[in-house]
């Protein structure tokens, strides 16, 4: 299907989609952040697409997920200018970058020791998975589990790093 | 479509039950996913700060695999056995396999000198192109169960998921699944590329995929795996006259330029860890080959008894 039928589907799913933003929390920007979809579909058409709809869903799933991180990351840099502004904590926003460097590199020395715990199959399917990008499915057949025993595996994988994450803030 | 997913109890269990099923590019249940997030405010919360939180973990971990190592997998106890038990290991393969070998006179061996390529074509239609100073067996009674006993090859495999194409080398095996790949021993280590479709590494032990544009490296004796990423129109470019690396120690790079060019060329320890990046060019013989590739590297050249010494700038 190319992005005129795209956008033909986009159309007769609107209210669908709507839904799905506010949904998502997107309340009275709803609207808005439809028509940005909107637009980034006619300014970046993609090839032809086996499921459109599914693609549109996640096209908007994407949206609130950048929404989110941009809101977040400004939250954070208030955060941040206020400490350094209030004297809290001097200098913490400036900290020399090798140091941060240090201290990044430990933490993710944490994560990889953590994921490694879980076991040789939950670290491989988690790496197949997110950074080669293999469907469940196929992972199912690759390492010869049920698609329910990938699930479970990835959900301990990404439990532990939701777990790290939330120690190291 | 498939069975309802059992949700925990656990708000950030379920968002990150939520994380995995609709991470799977597969995933096509959109309404259930809505229904779940509408239900609460909190919902959606949980569900964005996972998303992201494990979106940015996941990025810091693949960008830190140092190249070319992208990610070490871990290898079951008896595999890190030193390669005098593997040696061990294989001289009695060896002696069982000497019976069996008799009794099928057609088993063949197919050996290249020093500089010199050679090409099998089987009559599957796949094609082995053998580098310079190579050496592989093929049993008589199967084409499709290859031994590299030293050297380069790349494997151009016709696929049958009935009989299924495999390379033995040190004592691990390497299966294909519709494939074009290389296949590297070295001194204490052995490399495989994948151009095309995928191989298994050692399918009913360690069992990892390497799928095109990776390469895997077994260290003799080491604890770990490298997969590491490599340019796809790289592999076997030997056959077409050029190398390329993207981030091999020169050690490695000295050993393929002494293969394909049939000329010794050894690296004083001071330089062997090099990270070498770039596409070498084999034209011309090694009397402008090993030179370039000290201009290439900053490392210096020298031509003694017949043999080259590449040594650290002074």
């Amino acid at each position: 299907m190319g992005a005129s039928g795209l956008e033909a589907v986009f159309l007769a799913n609107r209210d669908a989609l709507l839904r799905f933003l506010r949904a998502h929390g997107a309340g009275d920007a709803a609207e808005d952040l439809l028509n940005e979809l909107w637009l980034r579909l006619r300014e970046a058409p993609p090839g032809p697409v086996a499921k459109p709809l599914a693609y549109l869903y996640r096209a908007a799933n994407n949206l609130m997920l950048d929404r989110y991180r941009s809101e977040s990351r400004a939250a954070a840099r208030e955060r941040h200018w206020a400490e350094a502004t209030g004297a809290t904590h001097p200098g913490q926003s400036d900290a020399p970058s090798g140091e941060r460097e240090i201290i990044a590199r430990q933490q993710l020395a944490q994560t990889q020791a953590a994921l490694a715990a879980l076991g040789l199959r939950v670290e491989r399917v988690f790496w197949r998975h997110r950074i080669d990008g293999v469907p469940q499915r196929q992972l199912a057949e690759e390492f010869g589990v049920s698609l329910s025993t990938i699930e479970s595996d990835l959900r301990k994988a990404v439990g532990v790093l939701i777990e790290v994450r939330k120690k190291l803030d | 479509m498939t069975d309802p997913p059992d949700i925990p109890e656990d708000v950030d269990a379920q968002a990150i039950a939520w994380v995995i099923r609709v991470g799977d590019p597969d995933f096509d249940e959109w309404k259930a996913f809505e229904a779940w997030l509408a239900e609460s405010p909190a919902h959606a919360t949980a569900y964005h700060a996972v998303a992201t939180g494990e979106a940015e973990m996941v990025e810091a971990l693949a960008a830190d695999a140092p190249r070319p190592s992208v990610a070490p997998v871990p290898r079951p106890a008896w595999r890190r056995a030193s390669w005098a038990g593997g040696a061990l290991a294989a001289s009695l393969v060896l002696m069982i396999g000497v019976a069996s070998w008799q009794s099928s006179p057609e088993s063949r061996v197919f050996e290249t000198g020093p500089g010199r390529h050679s090409a099998i074509a089987l009559a599957d239609g796949s094609r082995i192109t053998l580098n310079g100073n190579t050496r592989l067996t093929m049993r008589g009674d199967d084409e499709r169960a290859i031994q590299l006993d030293r050297g380069e090859a790349l494997f151009s495999v016709h696929h049958d998921a009935a009989r299924p194409f495999s390379v033995t080398v040190a004592g691990a095996t390497i299966t294909d699944v519709g494939t074009i790949f290389n296949v590297v021993r070295e001194t204490r280590a052995t490399r495989v590329s994948v151009a095309e479709g995928a191989v298994i590494w050692n399918p009913t032990s360690e069992a990892v995929h390497v799928g095109p544009g990776q390469y895997l490296r077994a260290q003799d004796g080491s604890a770990t795996l490298e997969l590491a990423r490599v340019e796809i129109g790289g592999v076997g470019g030997w056959t077409r006259g050029r190398l390329s690396y993207d981030g091999a120690p020169l050690e490695t790079v000295a050993a393929d330029v002494s293969r394909a060019l049939g000329v010794a060329v050894t690296v004083a320890p001071g330089a062997a860890r090099r990270p070498v990046r770039g596409v070498l060019r084999l034209d011309g013989g090694a009397d402008s080959v090993v030179p370039r590739l000290g201009t290439l590297l900053g490392v210096r050249v020298k031509h003694e008894g017949g043999a080259w010494r590449l040594s650290p700038p002074p």
